[in-house]
């Protein structure tokens, strides 16, 4: 292929966008030809230099400096449990839960508990009649 | 070298010479990046510094990415987009920047050679910003995964974005 079919295609080159044909032929002529080959080389450094650009200022970067340390010294929580603490998270609720119910039966069922469900006005005094409200 | 990712890890353990080391390694590329969406450089450097601040108090989201470099690099095109949003105006920073057109290259094999990397520069410059922002990040390097992390879209999307980014680069360095 000639310099002018090669030369369109360096961009893609670069990319490895081509098709494997096109890339065989740019890179067996690339080997043949200076020219072709400065210019790949060319295309390839002003890519690459794609991140040379300026630096934020020094001033901005003490500025972030300190908002880091000011974040590590304690400004917020970690956002979530370690790995460790969550079974542990999970164990505790469970056995409050567990422990809460427990103590709601014994008390429900003991000696001289209501029935569940009624209102006061529904439990009959001993005489038979409705207890007063 | 430490990974990004062990970096991280000592700098959230409060290591802050492992700030200094992932500042010195992505600050400059990132800020490149962020100056893609937005022409002012303040702005730029506030954007820059809520990064580098999510990092720290996003730490589950940061460790569960594939790369730190991406997510980074994702983090920011967010905040870049919120503004951008917000203002409801559109980042045209790359064509307010391109440089002037370059003036005739004598037929030398080395000029030319320095000419069709100009004629790239003006080429990129005049990119659409959602092309051009695939051009920085695939130019520096970035793996087709990071860049649909980045981009939030699938590696699918990602090809044939830079299929597209590279056509359009084709073209226009032929006019």
């Amino acid at each position: 292929m000639s310099c002018e079919h090669i030369r369109p295609e360096l961009t893609g080159f670069q990319f490895a966008t081509l098709d494997p044909d096109a890339r065989r032929a740019v890179e067996a002529h690339l080997l043949g030809c200076r020219a072709c080959l400065e210019e790949f080389l060319e295309v390839k450094r002003a890519v690459e230099a794609t991140d040379d650009g300026p630096l934020p200022s020094p001033a901005s970067r003490a500025r972030l400096r300190r908002a880091v340390a000011e974040e590590l010294r304690g400004g917020r929580p970690a956002t979530s449990w370690s790995w460790w603490e969550r079974p542990l998270a999970l164990g505790l609720a469970a056995a409050c839960v567990t422990l809460a119910l427990g103590a709601l039966q014994a008390v429900s069922s003991g000696p001289g508990a209501r029935p569940r469900g009624l209102a006061d006005h529904e439990v009959r005094s001993p005489g038979g009649g409705h207890r007063a409200p | 070298m430490l990974s990004d990712e062990a970096l991280r890890e000592r700098l959230l353990r409060g290591d802050l010479d492992a700030f200094d080391r992932l500042y010195d390694r992505h600050a400059r590329a990132l800020f490149a990046f962020i100056r893609r969406h937005l022409a002012d450089a303040h702005e730029a450097e506030d954007v820059l510094h809520e990064t580098f601040l999510v990092m720290l108090r996003e730490r589950d989201a940061g460790r569960a990415a594939v790369s730190l470099r991406a997510w980074l690099y994702q983090v920011a095109r967010n905040q870049c987009l919120n503004r951008l949003r917000s203002r409801r105006r559109g980042a045209r920073a790359l064509e307010a920047a391109a440089p002037e057109a370059p003036t005739v290259a004598l037929p030398d094999a080395a000029l030319l050679a320095r000419e069709a990397a100009e004629r790239l520069r003006l080429a990129v410059a005049r990119l659409p910003t959602g092309l051009a922002e695939v051009y920085t990040l695939r130019a520096s390097g970035m793996s087709y995964e990071e860049l649909a992390q980045v981009l939030a879209v699938p590696i699918g999307t990602v090809k044939s974005r830079i299929h597209e980014m590279v056509s359009r680069l084709r073209e226009e360095m032929k006019s």
